[in-house]
């Protein structure tokens, strides 16, 4: 068959998509879609043209084993794969909706303010702080942004709501690297700003970790390595430039 | 009636966040989309174990190749909806499985004696708010401009997946018959719905 005239490509376009086509015309001619772009052009006009039709009037409910099966061919490894920064902020529910342009452009207005307490010595034209993290609470509520420049040794923690703290406790924040348990970061405030400094540089401690959190744990007068309590405060670190 | 209006879920935006596979985005892609497309295949397959083993299929595809899909080129309920059909099709096409083989039963239902559906009620819910936006206004008049066997052949191929021998049976016809049916009704669509 000549394959090149397009009122046949035309007619096996119509009937592929219609569904009759049957059995081995049908798989040949999904075999030939794969190099025949004219084609592939043709089917995308009928399922263009076509498909809505499909769309039903009564829809039954599904049984729960057809999403069970769906999660398990979507393999572990295949969610926990490495996504873009870019795809981390959409996870959050409060940053969901915004535009991507949108959502940078703020990201980075939130960010840049707080170079004002700039460490001695430096003037105020910095760049940005490189890696950011908002953390939420449990009702998905920014309560805290934690952010450090890529080669400076100080995070920059600013509390968007008071946090209710007991005098006889203190905030511990967290780095969560994907494969490690969480690695101790220092001591924050429930309110307004602070700085920790970190023993090496954001780099260093950062570049890996995909997560920040805070617990609360007791005052005391060394800082526990490993946190005592569950994290109160949680959210995606990421890395800007 | 609901209580309170459900906002619906913009699966466009919800695609292009899967493509960046995020597993909370395609969670809510399937509980938005699942009970359309299976409806489809249901409607196609019959056997409604069978229609979510092929459901299973299309959405493991969907997680995968959302990366492939492009705003641009289709809608995306469309293109769900496609790639639902496609695998219940390839299903029933295969002339391996015996499954596809037996002779199905047509199913009863409300749809007109062309065999078209009815055109969508007013029930408010998202999904049923969801299917009612996809347009297929033009498509509908254009079939209308068909003749009444014509349409019907093509609407029992549509929905009830016959083939052209199933067709010839059930419409009672020679083979040769219903695929100048199938045929032609095709060939006066196109220029119908390329206006």
């Amino acid at each position: 068959m000549n394959y090149d005239r397009p009122e046949l490509r035309d007619r096996l376009a119509s009937e592929y998509v219609l569904g009759t086509l049957h059995g081995r015309a049908r798989t040949r001619f999904q075999q030939l879609l794969k190099d025949d772009p004219k084609l592939r052009a043709a089917v995308a006009f009928w399922e263009r043209e076509l498909v809505p039709m499909a769309a039903p009037l009564s829809v039954p409910a599904p049984s729960a084993k057809l999403w069970a099966g769906i999660a398990r061919q979507i393999s572990p490894r295949e969610r926990d794969a490495p996504v873009s920064w870019f795809q981390r902020w959409f996870n959050t529910r409060t940053f969901g909706s915004l535009a991507t342009g949108l959502f940078i452009g703020i990201g980075v207005a939130l960010v840049a303010p707080l170079n004002e307490d700039t460490e001695p010595g430096t003037t105020k034209a910095q760049l940005p702080e490189s890696y950011a993290g908002f953390l939420q609470d449990a009702s998905g509520t920014p309560a805290m942004l934690v952010s450090s420049r890529r080669y400076g040794k100080v995070v920059d923690i600013k509390v968007l709501r008071p946090i209710a703290v007991r005098p006889d406790q203190v905030l511990q924040l967290w780095a969560l690297p994907k494969d490690a348990p969480p690695l101790a970061l220092g001591t924050v405030p429930s309110l307004g700003k602070g700085k920790i400094e970190l023993p090496a540089t954001s780099e260093q401690l950062l570049s890996e970790v995909s997560e920040l959190a805070v617990s609360v744990a007791p005052k005391a007068d060394a800082p526990s390595l490993q946190p005592l309590g569950p994290f109160i405060l949680r959210g995606p670190c990421t890395k800007f430039w | 009636m609901p209580a309170r209006e459900e906002v619906q879920p913009d699966i466009g935006n919800l695609l292009a966040r899967v493509a960046l596979r995020d597993q909370a985005a395609f969670k809510q892609l399937y509980e938005a989309t699942v009970r359309c497309l299976l409806a489809i295949n249901v409607r196609l397959l019959r056997d409604p174990s069978w229609a979510e083993e092929v459901l299973q299929e299309a959405y493991v595809s969907i997680w995968h190749s959302a990366v492939n899909y492009s705003p641009a080129r289709s809608q995306p309920m469309t293109w769900l909806m496609a790639i639902a059909r496609n695998k219940a099709m390839d299903a029933l096409r295969s002339t391996t499985t015996e499954r596809a083989t037996m002779v199905r039963p047509r199913a009863t239902d409300d749809d007109d004696d062309d065999g078209l559906p009815d055109a969508a009620d007013d029930s408010a819910g998202p999904m049923e708010r969801l299917i009612r936006s996809i347009d297929t206004v033009r498509l509908r008049d254009c079939l209308q401009g068909l003749e009444a066997s014509q349409r019907q052949a093509i609407a029992l191929a549509f929905y009830d997946g016959l083939t052209h021998a199933e067709l010839a049976v059930h419409l009672r016809q020679p083979l040769g018959t219903v695929k100048a049916w199938v045929r032609r009704g095709l060939e006066k669509l196109r220029p119908c719905l390329q206006r």
